[in-house]
């Protein structure tokens, strides 16, 4: 097996409140591939944003605080890297976009300025070369008329157009890693197919490897080659998605899956009875036991550890017999 | 067929923009431009259209939340776009809304007791004791035991706070109910128990749902007939089978085509339309979806399509199917 370009290991991470230590994450494993886009998927406050921001390192500390685990990127593992290799980084070799583009887009700059900075802040270029950047990344995201859309500041444009100067500044210096935390989700289903379609067009032809967060069953079973399920701050399931929607192994993606409107037809959906549990004071055991129709004694005791039911798919699951740690 | 419930005929409402203060030279959005729509008794007729095209209006305009500019609204019989004062209260008593964001639609200072009875307290059709008997009678029907009535809203989760709008929506015994959005903001797992509830609601009492929406899988499971809207109009009205397996417009099938389906095996190309949906300010001449539509042709961009009835009940605007 090749080695990932990424590698989460038991990622622990907490935050301070009022009500108590919040432990959000609870030694969460994945790894994404170099070329592929991997989909990180569950439901709100499982901790899919906590995670795929610990990456990057911008979990704001305090009240947030990382209790375990390392996260090896191209070898090196980036909780111990020194602050100052971190930030040259970000924006070079990793990027992110999240689900509203104007939290990182700077409402008084042109997108040409703003475009431009993040290049001239990780390579030596010129200002025209610069220029030549934006304008080729521009119409890589399928902008038209990208000397116009340089021109304009990001009011002027459509939430469509944001979201594709985003990742168009965020690709500018050719990261291998993207983090993208629900890019499509405040968008139209139509201009959402069209976000999809330049994201999967530029990991197939750029080797660009995506971490794709996002809640949308439907975009994971389109664009994604391999998913890492959560459930409550731990991953419960990570399997290539042919086998995820085919063969969903663990009892939660099970329901997640038979839950989906106009799967099983007409009738009834599938509902999971009860409710997430919180982050302060977490059941011990599996935190879905409360919840599970199929749960045993184990189940209240220990945490199940993730092992393989089939290559490429990992459950932690205590009834799911597997062979041998991923 | 029975007369419908709810008959609503070339439905317009326009908002003026800002900076039309002084007269003159004011500009209109036309958000909802000529709507017709019919629903019958223990019905649900889906709406579906992309963010802005005035889906939330025309709910807001039969229930009279917002004043129509013209057109006629039927209810039972009665006109209600004319009515004011008691007799609008009264023809009103029998529609409800669930909202979508049911954070900012339950007023957070009062209990939920307080919450659910206050249709019938608006009506004046209970007091006292019974109020309060009423609301921990709804509440059991969404699921919720009668502890909840002194609670307030910020302790229950989202899924908890949609179940108690429902349990508002339905206290008062209505004959039709505007689902706006109503799980938008919910999680898959959810969503599927809201929809249940609503399924069994409808049932029991016969409701009629307006069932509006942007998410085309969810319309689908719950409407037995879907209208699509477009930059203030509705361009095709079918039953929800024929729509999906005969999508008429241009626009239907793009919105069809870019539904990311849960299934990996039926993997498409999902950018089916490029640019964004033009504003509602200038809305382009002739056919409103021309300057996105894939087939668009001469016509196109100077006469307006007719409405063409394709089979009962299946309605769509559009010249590719006008005859002569
Ligand atoms: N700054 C913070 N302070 C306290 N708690 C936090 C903070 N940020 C996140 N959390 C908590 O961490 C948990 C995970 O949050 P996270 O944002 O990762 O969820 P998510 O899976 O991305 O959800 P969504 O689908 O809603 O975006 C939640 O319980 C959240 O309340
Ligand atoms: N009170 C108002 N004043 C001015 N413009 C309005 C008002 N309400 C709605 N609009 C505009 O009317 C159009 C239709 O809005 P509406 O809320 O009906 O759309 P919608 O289909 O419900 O969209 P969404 O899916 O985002 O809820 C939009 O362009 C909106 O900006
Ligand atoms: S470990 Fe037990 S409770 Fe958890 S999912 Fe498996 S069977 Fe259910
Ligand atoms: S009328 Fe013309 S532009 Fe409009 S949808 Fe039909 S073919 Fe397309
Ligand atoms: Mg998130
Ligand atoms: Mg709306």
């Amino acid at each position: 097996m090749p080695t990932p370009l990424l590698h989460v290991r038991d990622l622990s991470v907490s935050f301070a409140t009022y009500q108590g230590r919040a432990m959000v994450l609870d030694r969460a494993s994945l790894s994404v591939n170099r070329g592929e886009i991997m989909g990180l998927v569950g439901e709100t406050g499982c901790g899919k944003s906590v995670l795929s921001r610990a990456v990057l390192r911008i979990i704001p500390s305090p009240p947030g605080r990382i209790d375990g685990g390392e996260i090896v990127f191209e070898g090196r593992d980036l909780l111990t890297l020194p602050k100052k290799a971190m930030r040259a980084l970000r924006g070079d070799r990793i990027s992110m976009i999240f689900q509203e583009p104007m939290s990182s887009l700077n409402p008084v700059y042109t997108v040409g300025n703003q475009m431009r900075e993040v290049i001239r802040a990780h390579r030596e270029v010129s200002r025209a070369e610069a220029q030549a950047v934006c304008l080729e990344m521009l119409e890589a995201v399928r902008l038209p008329e990208p000397g116009t859309v340089l021109a304009a500041y990001p009011h002027e444009l459509s939430g469509g157009m944001r979201q594709r100067v985003m990742i168009a500044m965020e690709l500018s210096c050719r990261p291998a890693l993207l983090l993208a935390d629900e890019p499509t989700t405040a968008l139209d289903v139509t201009v959402q197919g069209q976000i999809l379609a330049i994201l999967a067009e530029l990991s197939a032809r750029e080797g660009l490897s995506i971490l794709l967060v996002t809640h949308d069953m439907g975009v994971v079973a389109q664009i994604c080659s391999r998913v890492a399920v959560m459930y409550a701050g731990q991953v419960v399931e990570v399997a290539d998605v042919e086998s995820l929607f085919a063969r969903p192994a663990h009892p939660y993606t099970r329901g997640l899956i038979a839950s989906i409107p106009g799967r099983a037809g007409e009738g009834d959906l599938y509902a999971i009875p009860g409710s997430v549990p919180s982050p302060i004071d977490p059941p011990p055991g599996c935190r879905f036991h409360s919840r599970c129709t199929q749960s045993g004694p184990d189940c209240r005791r220990a945490v199940p550890e993730m092992v393989l039911v089939a290559p490429d798919h990992a459950v932690a699951c205590h009834q799911c017999p597997g062979g041998g740690r991923p | 067929m029975s007369e419908p419930l709810l008959l609503v005929a070339n439905l317009c409402k326009a908002f003026p923009l800002g900076g039309g203060f002084f007269g003159g030279g004011k500009r209109l959005l036309k958000a909802v431009d000529g709507v017709d729509l019919s629903l019958s008794r223990g019905e649900t007729l889906g709406l579906v259209g992309e963010s802005g095209s005035g889906k939330s209006t025309v709910g807001n305009c039969i229930l009279r939340l917002l004043d129509p500019d013209s057109g006629s609204i039927a209810f039972d019989g009665v006109e209600l776009a004319e009515l004011t004062g008691q007799a609008l209260i009264k023809a009103r008593a029998r529609m409800q809304v669930v909202f979508q964001d049911p954070q900012s639609s339950l007023d957070p200072r009062m209990t939920v007791g307080g919450i659910v009875s206050l249709p019938l307290r608006v009506q004046g059709r209970a007091r006292g004791r019974e109020l309060r008997e009423r609301a921990a009678a709804a509440l059991s029907e969404v699921g919720l035991g009668p502890e909840c009535l002194d609670r307030y809203p910020h302790e229950f989760s989202g899924g908890q706070r949609q179940r108690i709008g429902l349990a508002r929506a339905l206290v008062a015994d209505p004959a039709f109910v505007v689902m706006d959005e109503p799980t938008s903001a919910l999680d898959v797992s959810v969503q599927a128990q809201i929809l249940n509830l609503m399924a069994g609601l409808q049932q029991r009492r016969g409701h009629a749902y307006l069932f509006i929406s942007h998410d085309l899988t969810v319309v689908r499971h719950v409407s037995r007939r879907i209208a699509v809207m477009y930059l203030g109009a509705i361009i095709e009205t079918a039953p929800t089978d024929a729509l999906f397996t005969h999508p008429a417009h241009p626009y239907t099938r793009a919105l069809l085509a870019s539904v990311p389906l849960p299934d990996p095996r039926k993997r498409r190309n999902l950018a089916r339309l490029t640019g964004d949906v033009p504003s509602p300010v200038d809305l382009p001449p002739g056919c409103r979806f021309h300057p996105r539509c894939p087939e668009a042709m001469a016509v196109c961009a100077c006469e307006a399509p007719p409405k063409v009835s394709l089979a009962a009940g299946h309605d769509v605007v559009c010249h590719l199917h006008s005859s002569g």
